[in-house]
């Protein structure tokens, strides 16, 4: 039998070698094509794909459709995992996936839907963030490192911008199912079409799941029970495009929403929450507009609501300590909206230069605030002595939120320099002046240089800022008091880089970045938000991209972090990561994928007490799929293929969960998409 | 332990499967990118016209200007094959030569082609985002794996170029 295996795997290796085909005989196999035919061949994952990306004046990813169906990743933050120094951490209170990179929390990343910041007021990315599906992805771009100067608030260890499939971008139609572990379906139906010379088109996806559910063994109350975790998700988009002009207009809503533990890490079965976001853009792009001038102007509305359903159970009912046999009970609902107009050239007037110069204007309302609760008196604030009924602090002090709006208008110019054959400089800024805290400029400077026809060299420097969140300055939570005089948090990042294509089927990246955060925003001993200290962080990330032959694609990264201060909030974020991924078209028709992503232990700050170290542990996905014609495909994935026990760290976890918060056991997933 | 053995026997099987069920090469649906790359290119040159003082040239002069080794071996290959009658000759671009048609690959490179190499008077091809904002003629652009293309047509126009219906049909987006 294992003499079979030796031979059937050493077959399957020549097989593999002798299908790779030089470029000669392959271009000869597509002249005959006609124009039509040759648009709908496929194009392989080739090692230079991402060519033009490694000169960009940033360390740049991409994510692409292709690579997200090949993985089986459902969700945005599953097809992220894959990028180096990307570490997905779930929160406490919902399970919420929060995008860390280079060990920087989601406040630092700036995470953008077509190139709108999709954070809200109080929350990084939606009260109850659950990450984005992907059938309506049409890419994924990722910066890592500092993009204030072109981006704004937020953009300090990172940012990623989500494509999705709009108008003229896909001419046909999709409909899939999805079915897998966790009583979850999902199904979704795309349509592109022309129609009187506008392009047009619909994604819309529905999902439920009833949740992984897991096992708390002690929450702190020191009660045991699952943790429920399911929802609904609805994700409606459509835009159409005509010219020069592109109307985006979306709609999402969970519902059902159950957040299984509270912040305050209580298990939570009374919450049914649900949230909302509309999204209106009319983008104008005109790359032609005068003489050396193109222009872009966009008009951006968004409208955000959330409620918490029945509440929060804040905490349970204790004869002892909390005497209300209901527990403790806080319904919020709010809603904001968010105004963005903004206006920007390409002057390319000038030989080798390309400056791009604009300006915008947000206005960010936060116009609704409800609280009800069942344990604090609406006139004085005070505890109740005894449980009573629901009662309205909406507009009194103690609510959680007040009512306020922020502006902000900024200005920017960056220009690219194509000063030598091989050189390019970059070159520009941003002046952010926002109405609470007042101005920030951010610079950014960098050199690309491409050494050899192989090698491209990057030297980068950039500055970035965070403004205070809404939460920091007015909220008042059950773990933390506001401070409005904050001033926001600043970083400056230096980076090197070499993308090196040692051959053309390998490609090799190293980058080394120190990033020096100031201006920290964290709670001190009264739990008040305040201006902390610095935090100096270095790392490096190794990348290799390898076709081993035409149908077996190898990719990996490495990567490594030191920090020199270990109370800062990040500090527990593991420091070590390695991933691996082999995508191999084993038939033709057939795909298979295998990835594995190892994470050091977690290191806890000297605030932390814990008395359940975590250590290293590596989860592993498969994926099969099988591309049966243009119309039918299918495909199968198992995650966390070994059952692994992986539990996320809480802070202070000792007085919070114990046990911390367990992941997703091994899961599977089926799905059919047919185009027609 | 027992669950790795679970993944093996599977890895196994998968692999027994891809054997057994090998079969003779099959219609080529997927091809390396630099190979459709130049298959597109030539599918160009097919509905384009050049305007008629370059008909006695002999030749199409194809000026590549890349550095990516698997793009430039592609683009080679369409070295000596015929469009309306004329061979195309391929040559990367490295001297002043007066080029019918360039392929660039990014902006850099775009920004040093001087005018002598024929910028101005050329079908310029580009394979970066925004090619045709910088004053080219065709980008070629890659969505959901498929190989897509805008035009500029004032570009083409200034340059003299005619462009076939057959391909301004098929375009993504133009731009005038």
């Amino acid at each position: 039998m294992h003499k079979r295996t030796l031979a059937i795997l050493f077959t399957g290796l020549l097989h593999a070698l002798s299908t790779y085909a030089n470029n000669d005989e392959e271009v000869s196999e597509l002249l005959p094509l006609s124009l039509e035919e040759l648009m709908d061949v496929k194009v392989s994952i080739s090692t230079n794909t991402q060519k033009t990306l490694s000169r960009a004046p940033a360390v740049v990813s991409l994510i692409t459709a292709e690579d997200i169906k090949n993985a089986g990743a459902t969700n945005l933050t599953e097809a992220l995992q894959g990028v180096p120094g990307v570490y997905i951490r779930t929160n406490l209170f919902g399970f919420r996936p929060w995008v860390y990179v280079r060990g920087s929390g989601s406040a630092n990343v700036l995470l953008m839907v077509n190139g709108a910041p999709i954070k809200e007021f109080i929350s990084s990315s939606g009260q109850y963030w659950k990450g984005l599906p992907v059938s309506m992805i049409e890419r994924i771009e990722i910066i890592r490192g500092p993009g204030s100067a072109l981006y704004g608030s937020d953009a300090s260890s990172g940012v990623i911008n989500v494509i999705t499939k709009t108008a003229g971008k896909i001419n046909q139609s999709e409909a899939g199912v999805r079915v897998g572990s966790f009583d979850s379906q999902t199904t979704w139906l795309q349509h592109g079409t022309s129609w009187n010379g506008f392009d047009i088109n619909f994604t819309a996806e529905l999902l439920h799941t009833g949740g992984n559910n897991p096992l708390i063994e002690k929450d702190k109350a020191g009660i045991a029970g699952r943790a429920s975790n399911g929802y609904d998700n609805a994700d409606l988009r459509f835009s159409i495009a005509q010219g020069n002009w592109r109307l985006l207009a979306d709609h999402t809503q969970k519902s059902n929403l159950a957040i299984g533990l509270t912040g305050g890490a209580y298990l939570d079965p009374l919450t049914r929450g649900s949230d909302s976001q509309t999204n209106l853009a009319l983008l104008y792009k005109n790359a032609t507009f005068a003489q050396d001038w193109g222009l872009e102007a966009e008009l951006r509305y968004r409208d955000s609501a959330f409620s918490s359903g029945n509440g929060y159970f804040e905490q349970p009912p204790n004869p002892a300590s909390i005497p209300y046999p209901d527990g403790k009970i806080n319904q919020q609902r709010g809603a904001e909206s968010r105004l963005n107009f903004e206006l920007s050239g390409l002057y390319t007037g000038f030989r080798n230069h390309a400056i791009r110069l604009g300006g915008g204007y947000v206005k960010q309302d936060q116009y609704q605030v409800e609280q009800f609760v069942n344990y604090l008196n609406p006139n004085t604030g005070a505890t109740l002595a005894a449980a009573g009924p629901l009662l309205d602090i909406s507009d009194s002090p103690y609510a959680f939120l007040p009512k306020k709006a922020r502006t902000n208008s900024y200005l920017f110019l960056q220009d690219v320099w194509n000063f030598a054959a091989d050189w390019e400089l970059t070159v520009g800024g941003r002046y952010d002046n926002y109405s609470d805290f007042g101005g920030a400029f951010n610079p950014r400077l960098a050199l690309v240089w491409q050494t050899t026809d192989r090698l491209t060299t990057k030297l980068m420097y950039g500055e970035a800022f965070r403004a205070p969140s809404y939460g920091e300055l007015y909220a008042h939570t059950a773990t933390s008091i506001p401070n409005a005089a904050l001033l926001p948090e600043s970083s400056k990042t230096s980076e090197l880089g070499f993308s090196y294509l040692a051959t053309r089927d390998l490609k090799l990246g190293f980058n080394y970045y120190q990033f020096i955060q100031s201006n920290i925003i964290a709670t001190d001993s009264t739990t008040t938000y305040q201006n902390t200290g610095e935090l100096t962080s270095s790392g490096i990330e190794l990348e290799a991209l390898w076709q081993a032959t035409k149908t077996l694609r190898l990719s990996g990264s490495l990567t490594d972090r030191k920090e020199d201060a270990p109370n800062v909030r990040s500090f527990n974020v593991p420091k070590q990561q390695a991933y691996l991924r082999a995508d191999w078209a084993f038939q033709p028709k057939w795909h298979w994928n295998l990835q594995a992503n190892w994470l050091s232990k977690h290191i806890y700050s000297t605030r932390d007490i814990t008395s359940q170290p975590l250590g290293a542990y590596t989860l592993a996905d498969t994926t099969l799929r099988y591309v049966h014609d243009k119309q039918w495909e299918f495909s199968a994935s198992m995650r966390n293929l070994f059952d692994k026990d992986v539990r996320e760290y809480v802070p202070t976890s000792s007085t919070k969960l114990p046990y911390n918060l367990p992941l997703p056991r091994r899961n599977v997933y089926a799905e059919i998409p047919y185009k027609f | 332990m027992k669950l790795f053995s679970r993944a093996r026997n599977y890895l196994l099987a998968m692999l027994a499967s891809s054997l057994l069920g090998f079969a003779p090469a099959q219609a080529a649906e997927v091809a390396a990118e630099a190979s459709v790359r130049a298959a597109l290119v030539f599918n160009f040159l097919k509905f384009t016209e050049w305007p008629a003082a370059l008909e006695s040239n002999p030749h199409l002069q194809l000026c590549i200007a890349s550095s990516d080794p698997e793009l430039v071996s592609a683009m080679e290959s369409l070295n000596a094959r015929q469009v309306h009658g004329k061979a195309i000759l391929t040559m990367t671009l490295r001297q002043p030569v007066d080029c019918d048609v360039i392929y660039v690959d990014s902006r850099q490179r775009w920004n040093n082609i001087s005018e002598a190499q024929g910028k101005a008077h050329a079908l310029t091809i580009g394979g970066y985002a925004g090619f045709i904002a910088d004053g080219g003629v065709i980008e070629i652009v890659l969505q959901e794996g498929n190989v897509r293309f805008d035009i500029n047509l004032g570009a083409a126009k200034r340059t003299g170029l005619r462009l076939y219906p057959q391909l301004l049909k098929l375009a993504r987006r133009i731009v005038e």
